[in-house]
């Protein structure tokens, strides 16, 4: 087993969850997520965040609106629905107890 | 010094070497064919190229052109196809977006220029089904073979199949998933190949030794190669001949007793009793010889084996083939030698005083006529040849029948016709060649005013070819004409050339007179 690759698979695991909550600040652009998420350290490649944009949105969790760059191509702005919110706090609340669970489990452990 | 090639994406105008747009191509269809099966496919494609536009635009700088490590710059930071198109929530398969495991990749046909022995058609072919590139070959060699058509057919690949140039498109020659990681390991092994084959090269030349392994396996396989086209070649050549010379189908297209002749008829024509004969022997002893030794030869080379026999197999081959030629040489001799003494015999078959005398050919004896004259059957009759030219050889009954007449005209002595046949014939000998003049047939007579003729004359079988002509002399008054067919034939002046009189005349077995 490579350890890299259950870092990713962990790192990809929480990535819907981390849009989200980027989102959940306010409006972006997908060239704004990637940054944010790569200064996170959550990012692995590009590329897996694209599909996932389309099918949050699909989804009607996102909505987006295109607006023009001076600079490079039109943006698309990426923001959470009424929906997405309920969902987001869904998963902090999941989030919440994975962590707890987690941290428990390795308390635990030490304590042994 | 590299070709660029000018693109849009999403409207954005680039210039990119011919490598990393062939790269960004590949990568891209790649990503459309992994999230073939996703909802809003598009969407994601668009957004994807949106931002391979920002990030050419902010990583080109100063740069005119895309080069490729700049693309592979961006398509690392992208990710590889396969980590689009899965559902990061679940599944196993989510580890094979860095390469680890194989994901099944879309294989497409191209021809392999690393394994090439010419286009790199065959490589190509077996990179696609994973077969060994030897058992193509050799495919492509029986085509060749059998139908004559592996050659067109490879040409036509070689045409129709791209090369693969760049690493994605070697990958996906092989079906190996392209991505980076993918990408990178055939960099570094086409580099490793590269360096390798270079040390080996410049060590050989160094030492002197030996060949390489890689070349001693082509030299095996192309003798193998050798080895089938001598086994199937000298197969080819022993039917032939034995066709040839113990079937002897009919094929020639000359008359002989009504129908197409065999070569070994026609040669009977030409050749003596005796040297025709020779001359089949020699042919046979050096075709075999021949055909022999090239399927043994292919023998040894496909299947590698040695006996005690082969080399008085080999002696006894070349020994009969040497035979053979002695044979071709001495019946070549000796039926030159037949064509080294001409003979002519003339004579004058009679005079007419009046002031025109004509020239016809009677149905009887037209060469047609004539034949079945001398058959005294007639049973053909006059038959008029549909095409214009019937200089075919016919041989009948023990004769061989030509076709066309020459006629000469000079100028008379004296105020009257003269009428003369001149027959010729080779020989080796002035008596030989005068003798088979002499039995030349000609059917010739002057009734009155006019000269009633053979458009061909016959002679012997029996005495083969040797050159036989005839010829019509007609020595002509001053002042008086030729008559053929109601039409002054001479004297006759051309339209082209009104200076000259034509003083000579071909009729030909189809009655046809022409002037020249």
């Amino acid at each position: 087993m490579n350890v890299e690759n259950t870092q990713a698979q962990m790192r990809k695991g929480v990535l819907e969850y981390c849009i989200l909550g980027i989102l959940n600040q306010g409006e972006a652009y997908p060239s704004e997520i990637l940054d944010k998420l790569r200064t996170a350290h959550l990012l692995v490649v590009e590329g897996t965040v694209y599909p996932l944009l389309t099918r949050l949105k699909n989804l009607e969790v996102l909505t987006y609106r295109w607006e023009e760059s001076t600079s490079g191509p039109p943006r698309k702005y990426y923001k959470m629905t009424q929906k997405g919110r309920d969902f987001y706090l869904e998963l902090a609340r999941t989030w919440q107890e994975l962590q707890q669970a987690v941290e428990q489990i390795n308390q635990n452990k030490h304590h042994e | 010094m590299n070709k660029t090639v000018s693109i849009h994406i999403q409207g954005f105008a680039f210039l990119l070497e011919e490598q990393a747009y062939d790269m960004l191509r590949n990568y891209l269809s790649k990503l459309a064919s992994v999230l073939q099966n996703e909802q809003g496919k598009e969407e994601i494609l668009q957004d994807i190229e949106l931002r391979i536009v920002e990030l050419l635009q902010e990583k080109i700088g100063a740069q005119q052109v895309v080069q490729l490590d700049l693309l592979q710059e961006i398509i690392d930071v992208l990710g590889s196809p396969e980590a689009f198109g899965e559902d990061n929530s679940r599944s196993d398969e989510t580890f094979a977006f860095d390469g680890t495991t194989s994901a099944t990749a879309e294989k497409r046909f191209f021809r392999d220029p690393d394994g090439a022995l010419l286009g790199g058609v065959a490589s190509g072919v077996a990179a696609y089904f994973n077969v060994d590139v030897v058992f193509i070959r050799v495919a492509f060699v029986l085509f060749t073979m059998v139908f004559g058509s592996g050659i067109p057919i490879y040409l036509l690949l070689w045409i129709i199949i791209p090369s693969a140039k760049t690493a994605s498109e070697k990958l996906q020659m092989k079906g190996v998933p392209v991505n980076i990681e993918s990408i990178k390991t055939e960099f570094k092994e086409a580099t490793e190949r590269v360096e390798k084959n270079a040390k080996k090269w410049s060590n050989q030349f160094k030492t002197g030794t030996g060949l390489s392994e890689s070349a001693h396996r082509f030299l095996q396989l192309l003798k193998k190669a050798i080895g089938l086209v001598l086994v199937l070649w000298g197969l080819v050549l022993l039917i032939g001949l034995s066709v040839f010379i113990f079937i002897d189908p009919q094929l020639v297209p000359a008359q002989i007793n009504g129908e197409f002749t065999s070569l070994g008829e026609l040669s009977a024509l030409f050749f003596e009793k005796g040297q025709n004969e020779l001359l089949y022997i020699g042919v046979g002893l050096i075709g075999y010889a021949i055909s022999l030794s090239s399927m043994l030869t292919g023998f040894r080379l496909l299947f590698t084996f040695e006996a005690k026999w082969l080399r008085a197999g080999y002696f006894g081959l070349g020994f009969a083939s040497i035979c053979g030629f002695i044979f071709l040489t001495y019946v070549g001799i000796s039926t030159a030698q037949g064509f080294t003494i001409e003979g002519e015999l003339s004579k004058e078959i009679g005079t007419y005083s009046g002031d025109s005398l004509r020239l016809d050919i009677l149905p009887e004896l037209h060469i047609e006529g004539y034949r079945s004259y001398r058959n005294s059957t007639y049973n053909f009759g006059f038959r008029p040849q549909q095409k214009n030219d019937y200089d075919l050889i016919m041989a009948q009954d023990g004769r061989i029948f030509i076709s066309g007449i020459a006629i000469n005209y000079i100028e008379a002595t004296d105020s009257l016709y003269h009428v003369k046949i001149w027959k010729k014939a080779y020989g080796r000998s002035f008596f030989k060649a005068n003798r088979r003049a002499s039995r030349i047939d000609f059917p010739c007579m002057l009734q009155q005013n006019t000269i009633q003729f053979a458009s061909g004359f016959s002679y012997p079988a029996k005495d083969r070819m040797r050159d036989q002509e005839v010829e019509l002399q007609i020595a002509v008054p001053k002042g008086k004409k030729v008559i053929w067919n109601g039409k002054v034939v001479f004297p006759f002046a051309f339209v082209e050339t009104p200076e000259r009189i034509s003083d000579r005349a071909y009729v030909s077995g189809n009655g046809e007179y022409s002037a020249w």
